[in-house]
C-alpha cells in the first residue's frame, strides 16, 4: 500500500501546479511546489481553513492573506474537499495572479487581503462575493475571469481525483498513513545521514537595519534550524510558515532529491522561528519583499553550506531573481516582469544563464505577446557577458533586457534589495550584482536605489540587468 | 501472384507495420523488425516477386523525423533571428525541473550558439517595419556561411508572422544563392515566435537525414505520397516534422473523430483525444507551430525503464530504453522495461513478432537482474512482476479518466491492446472500452484507407 499510495499521488498531479493534500487529522499528504513558499503556505493554508470553515465535498474556499497561511497577496488559493469512507481530505491549489509591485509599510497597503470565504457551494459560484472582490481597486488583474475558470479546472481535478480513487483501491485509514509517513521518514532519514553533518552559522546584515541569523544544522537523521537570534525587521518580513518551506527547498534542493512532501519527511525537520524576529511577521507587516528576496536568501544559503560540507559536489552562489519591474501606463494597462539571474557554477556544471532556480516551471512570456499586449517594444533580450563569475566553471550570466515604452507611465522596480552578490568558490570569482539603468529624454540615468518609482515619457527606455552567478574553481588551477 | 494496387507503411524506430492493398477489399497485413529485416530490402523483395512495382503508390508515415530529433543525427544550421534575440531560443528552453536543484539546467538544443545569427530588422507589433533588412548584412553573412560550410539555414524574425516583408527578402536572397532556407512564413499568426522559430529551426534540422533516408529506400519508386499534417502531400513542401504525426493522424481517422483512441502500439502508447487540432505541438523543446492532433503520451510506455531510485522498491522511471536493443527478453539490454513486465506474465504470447524476439536463456537473466535491482532482498518475483501490472493498469486507467472525463466510449487499438484490454475493461466500468476492427495494424490500416474512405484528411 505504501507504494501504490507514492504513485497514487504522482498520477494525480495538477498539470505541475502547486497543490496540497490534507486529512482531517491536519496531517500533510501530499504536495506538489511550484515556489519555496509553497512548501510551508498550503499545508498551512489547509490547516487554517479547517478550523474555520466546514468545507463539504466540492464546496470550494478562497483565501491569500498570509496570516492565514498565504505566502503573499497575489498568490490566491483554493481549497475544497471530499470525503473517502470516512476519512475528509482537503485539498489546497495555489493561483497566481501577476503582482503588483509595491513597496509599503503594511500589508493592507499591498494589495487586496481575501480571509477564508466560500466563494463555491452546491455547484454555484458565489457571483456576489467575487464580484465584490473584482470590485476592489486592489484586485489583482482579470479576477473574475481568471478565478472562474481555475475553479473549473479545479473542480474537474477533484472528479478525477475521486474516479482515481476507486481504481487504484486506494485507503486513506490512519494506520494506512502512519506507515506511509514512516516509510517516507525513513527515507529521508538516510538520505540525511548519507551527506555530511552540517553545524554553521550563517548571518547577513541587511542594508536596512535586520540581522539574519540562522544556526543550521544536518545532524546524522534529522535537520535542525533555528532563527533565535534574528532581529526584529524594518523592510523585510516573512512569515513563519514561508520561512519553513525555504529551510526545506534549500536542503531538498542540496539533496538533489525528489522525495514526497509530506508529514513523514518533513517530521525530520525541527525548526525553531521566535515570535518577532523578521522571519516571523505578524500583522500588519508587509511580506512581498521577503517573498521576493529573502525566501530565495534562506533557501540558497542552506544549499551553499550543506554542499559546501559535501565533498561530493560542491555549488557557489546563484545571483537571485529580485529583479523586478512593474509598469503603470497612461492607459490603465498594467505590465510586471522579474528577470532571472545566473544560476552557480558547481564542481560538474557551468551555471545557466538567466534563470528561475528557486521556482519549477516557470517559462518567460513571449516577445510577442507582451508586445500585443502592452504598449511596448522588448528591444532587446541579451545575455549580460561577463556577469557570471569567472572559474574552471564559470557562473551563469545575467540577462539584459531593453524596453522602449510607446506610451507615459509610472514606472517602479525592485533591484536586488538584499545586495546580494553570488560569491565564487573553490577560488572561482562572483558575479556582477544587477542593475538598472534608463533612457530618459536622451539621456541616460543609473545608480537608482535598491527601490524606487519614476514617470516615464513615451520613447523612454528601461534597461534591467540582472545578476551573473558565481563561478567554480579558480581556472589556473585547472589543469593541476 | 497479384499486384498491390497500395502499399501503406507506418515505420517507427524499430518496427514497420505495412499494409498491402489488392483491392476489392483485399488486404494483407504484416510487421516487421527494421534492425533484422530492414525497409529498403524488404521493398525491393516485394518488387522482385512483382507484389509491387515501380509505380505502386506508397503512403507513408514514418519516424524519421522524431528520431533524427531524438537520437540528434540532424543536419548543421544557421539560425537568423531579429539581432538582439539571439539567445532567446535557448533561454525559452523549458528546464524541466521535478524538484529544485543544485544546479538547474535547461533542456539541451540542437542550436550551436555560434550559427545564431542576429539580423538587424524589427517589426512592431502593429505590423511596422521599424527596421528593414540591409542586404550588405546579408552579404556579409552569405560570406561567412560559405567559410563556415552552412547550407541550410532557418530565419525567425519578430512579428514576421504580422509583416513577412522583411523575413521575405531574407529568405530570397539566401535562396537565391542556393541555400536551403526553410522559414516559418506558411504558419497562421497564431503562433508566438517561440513556437515557429522551432518549427523553421527543426524542419531545417532534420530536413537532409530525412531526405537521404527517403530516398535511399525510394529511389526505384515514382509515386510516393508522405503523410502531413494536411493530410498526404509531396515531400517538397518542407514540412518534414508533420510527416511525424502521420500516426497520429491515421489514429484520428480511426475515432471518426467521436471517442478517444488509446493506442498500445509497439513503441508507443498514445491516446488520441477528438478534440479540434491543437495548433501547437508541445516538442522537447517546448511548443512548435504545427498543428497536431490533441494527443497524450500515456503515463506508461513499453520501453520504459523500471529502476530502483533510493526507494527500496523498484519503479517505473521517466527513462526510456532505445528500442533497436530493446528489453531484457531480446538478449541484449540489461535495463529491465514494460515490455519485459509484459514477457514475464506471458501477455506477449499473441504478438508473433515480439514473441518470436524472445531469447532462450532471457527469463532467467530477467530473474537475475531483477534480483539485483532488488538489492537481494527476498521478494516473491511473480507477485512484484503482478505488481508492476497492476500499476501500469493503474496508470493508463488515470490517464484515461483524467483526460476523457467527458467521454463514455473509448477505442482501444495497437498489437499490444490484448496485453491490457481485458483488464481494463474491469477497472474502467464507467467506459465503454472497444477494440477497433483490425486494431493490431490500426496505424496502417487507416493510411490505406481499410476502413475508412478518407483517410487521414
Amino acid at each position: 500500500m505504501i507504494h501504490r499510495l507514492r504513485s497514487f499521488f504522482q498520477s494525480n498531479n495538477f498539470s505541475h501546479q502547486a497543490l496540497a493534500i490534507l486529512n482531517n487529522n491536519r496531517d500533510l499528504l501530499h504536495l506538489d511546489y511550484d515556489h519555496i513558499s509553497d512548501i510551508g503556505c498550503l499545508p498551512e493554508v489547509g490547516i487554517t481553513i479547517q478550523k474555520y470553515l466546514a468545507l463539504r465535498d466540492y464546496e470550494i474556499a478562497i483565501v491569500n492573506d498570509p496570516y492565514c497561511g498565504g505566502s503573499h497577496l497575489n498568490a490566491l488559493n483554493l481549497v475544497s474537499s471530499l470525503e473517502f469512507e470516512g476519512e475528509r481530505l482537503y485539498f489546497v491549489k495555489k493561483m497566481e495572479f501577476r503582482p503588483y509591485l509595491n513597496i509599503c509599510q503594511s500589508i493592507e497597503e499591498e494589495g487586496l487581503k481575501i480571509p477564508p470565504t466560500p466563494i463555491y457551494t452546491s455547484g454555484t459560484l458565489n457571483t456576489a462575493i467575487i464580484e465584490a472582490i473584482a470590485d476592489s481597486p486592489k484586485s489583482p488583474d482579470n479576477f473574475s475571469a481568471f478565478l472562474q475558470r481555475e475553479v473549473h479546472y479545479f473542480v474537474q481535478w477533484l472528479k478525477r481525483f475521486e474516479a482515481n480513487y476507486e481504481i487504484w483501491q486506494i485507503n486513506f485509514s490512519k494506520r494506512n498513513l502512519e506507515n506511509y509517513f514512516k516509510d517516507c521518514q525513513s527515507k529521508m532519514c538516510r538520505l540525511i545521514s548519507e551527506v555530511p553533518q552540517v553545524d554553521v552559522q550563517i548571518s547577513k546584515n541587511f542594508d536596512s537595519g535586520e540581522q539574519f541569523e540562522l544556526h543550521f544544522q544536518l545532524l546524522e537523521e534529522n535537520i535542525k534550524a533555528n532563527f533565535n537570534k534574528s532581529s526584529p525587521g524594518k523592510r523585510f518580513f516573512t512569515t513563519q510558515n514561508a520561512a519553513q518551506g525555504a529551510v526545506v527547498a534549500g536542503v531538498v534542493s542540496a539533496l538533489n532529491t525528489n522525495i514526497p512532501i509530506n508529514l513523514g519527511t518533513l517530521s525530520c525537520f525541527d525548526i525553531e522561528i521566535p515570535q518577532g524576529c523578521f522571519v516571523s511577521a505578524v500583522y500588519p507587516q508587509p511580506v512581498f519583499l521577503g517573498w521576493v528576496s529573502l525566501l530565495p536568501f534562506i533557501s540558497q544559503s542552506i544549499q551553499e553550506k550543506i554542499l559546501e560540507n559535501n565533498k561530493l559536489s560542491s555549488v557557489a552562489g546563484h545571483a537571485l531573481d529580485d529583479n523586478l519591474i512593474d509598469i503603470k501606463f497612461a492607459s490603465g494597462k498594467h505590465f510586471y516582469d522579474q528577470i532571472p539571474g545566473g544560476s552557480a557554477g558547481s564542481d560538474q556544471f557551468s551555471g545557466e544563464p538567466g534563470i528561475f532556480v528557486w521556482r519549477k516551471n516557470r517559462l518567460q512570456a513571449s516577445i510577442e505577446d507582451l508586445e500585443r499586449h502592452f504598449p511596448l517594444v522588448i528591444e532587446s533580450n541579451f545575455i549580460r557577458h561577463g556577469s557570471g563569475g569567472s572559474g574552471i566553471f564559470p557562473g551563469g550570466e545575467g540577462i539584459h533586457r531593453t524596453y522602449l515604452l510607446l506610451e507615459t507611465a509610472e514606472v517602479s522596480w525592485l533591484i536586488n534589495p538584499g545586495k546580494h552578490i553570488a560569491h565564487g568558490a573553490k577560488g572561482g570569482n562572483e558575479g556582477i550584482a544587477p542593475q538598472m539603468m534608463l533612457i530618459k529624454d536622451g539621456k541616460k540615468v543609473q545608480n537608482f536605489k535598491a527601490s524606487g518609482s519614476i514617470q516615464l515619457n513615451k520613447g523612454d527606455k528601461i534597461h534591467i540587468l540582472s545578476g551573473g552567478g558565481g563561478g567554480f574553481g579558480h581556472k589556473s588551477t585547472q589543469n593541476l | 501472384m497479384k499486384i498491390a494496387t497500395k502499399i501503406a507503411l507506418s515505420v517507427g524506430q524499430a518496427f514497420a507495420e505495412i499494409c498491402l492493398d489488392f483491392g476489392n477489399q483485399e488486404t494483407k497485413y504484416e510487421r516487421i523488425y527494421l534492425p533484422k529485416t530492414p525497409l529498403g530490402p524488404y521493398l525491393k523483395e516485394l518488387r522482385a516477386k512483382e507484389i509491387i512495382n515501380a509505380s505502386t503508390p506508397i503512403v507513408l508515415c514514418t519516424d524519421w523525423a522524431k528520431n533524427c530529433i531524438q537520437q540528434r543525427t540532424g543536419t548543421e544550421l544557421a539560425l537568423l533571428v531579429t539581432a538582439g534575440f539571439e539567445k532567446w531560443p535557448y533561454l525559452r528552453q523549458p528546464d524541466n525541473k521535478s524538484h529544485f536543484q543544485q544546479s538547474p539546467k535547461r533542456v539541451d538544443t540542437i542550436l550551436s550558439d555560434d550559427y545564431i545569427f542576429g539580423i538587424e530588422e524589427r517589426v512592431n507589433s502593429a505590423g511596422q517595419i521599424i527596421k528593414p533588412v540591409n542586404i550588405k548584412e546579408l552579404e556579409f553573412l552569405h560570406q561567412k556561411f560559405q567559410l563556415l560550410g552552412l547550407q541550410n539555414i532557418a530565419i525567425g524574425f519578430l512579428n514576421s508572422s504580422i509583416e513577412p516583408k522583411n523575413l521575405k527578402i531574407c529568405q530570397s536572397f539566401f535562396t537565391e544563392k542556393s541555400y536551403n532556407v526553410i522559414t516559418p512564413d506558411n504558419f497562421s499568426d497564431n503562433y508566438n515566435e517561440v513556437a515557429r522559430w522551432w518549427s523553421s529551426v527543426l524542419n531545417t534540422y532534420i530536413c537532409e537525414t530525412y531526405k537521404d533516408q527517403y530516398q535511399s529506400i525510394f529511389s526505384d519508386f515514382k509515386n510516393i505520397n508522405i503523410s502531413s499534417n494536411q493530410g498526404y502531400s509531396s515531400i517538397d513542401k518542407l514540412n518534414y516534422l508533420s510527416t511525424s504525426l502521420g500516426k497520429l493522424k491515421s489514429l484520428e481517422a480511426l475515432s471518426h473523430n467521436k471517442s478517444p483512441i488509446l493506442h498500445f502500439g509497439m513503441e508507443e502508447f498514445l491516446l488520441v483525444l477528438p478534440k479540434e487540432n491543437r495548433k501547437i505541438w508541445q516538442s522537447e523543446f517546448g511548443p512548435v507551430a504545427l498543428q497536431s492532433p490533441e494527443f497524450q503520451k500515456v503515463q506508461v510506455q513499453p520501453n520504459q525503464i523500471i529502476d530502483f531510485q533510493r526507494w527500496d522498491f523498484a519503479e517505473l522511471t521517466n527513462s526510456y530504453q532505445n528500442l533497436e536493443l530493446g528489453p531484457v527478453y531480446w538478449g541484449r539490454s540489461m535495463k529491465i522495461t514494460v515490455l519485459d513486465i509484459l514477457y514475464a506474465l506471458d501477455k506477449l504470447k499473441s504478438v508473433d513478432i515480439l514473441y518470436n524476439l524472445r531469447n532462450a536463456n532471457a527469463h532467467g537473466r530477467y530473474k537475475d537482474l531483477f534480483y539485483t535491482l532488488m538489492e537481494h532482498k527476498s521478494f516473491d518475483l511473480e507477485e512484484t512482476n503482478s505488481y508492476f501490472y497492476d500499476l501500469m493498469l493503474n496508470q493508463i486507467a488515470s490517464d484515461i479518466v483524467f483526460y476523457c472525463q467527458e467521454q463514455k466510449q473509448i477505442k482501444i487499438s495497437g498489437p499490444l491492446a490484448s496485453a491490457f484490454f481485458p483488464e481494463l475493461q474491469t477497472k474502467l466500468k464507467r467506459f465503454d472500452l472497444e477494440l477497433c476492427l483490425n486494431f493490431e495494424f490500426s496505424e496502417c490500416a487507416m493510411l490505406i484507407g481499410a476502413q475508412n474512405d478518407s483517410p487521414a484528411t
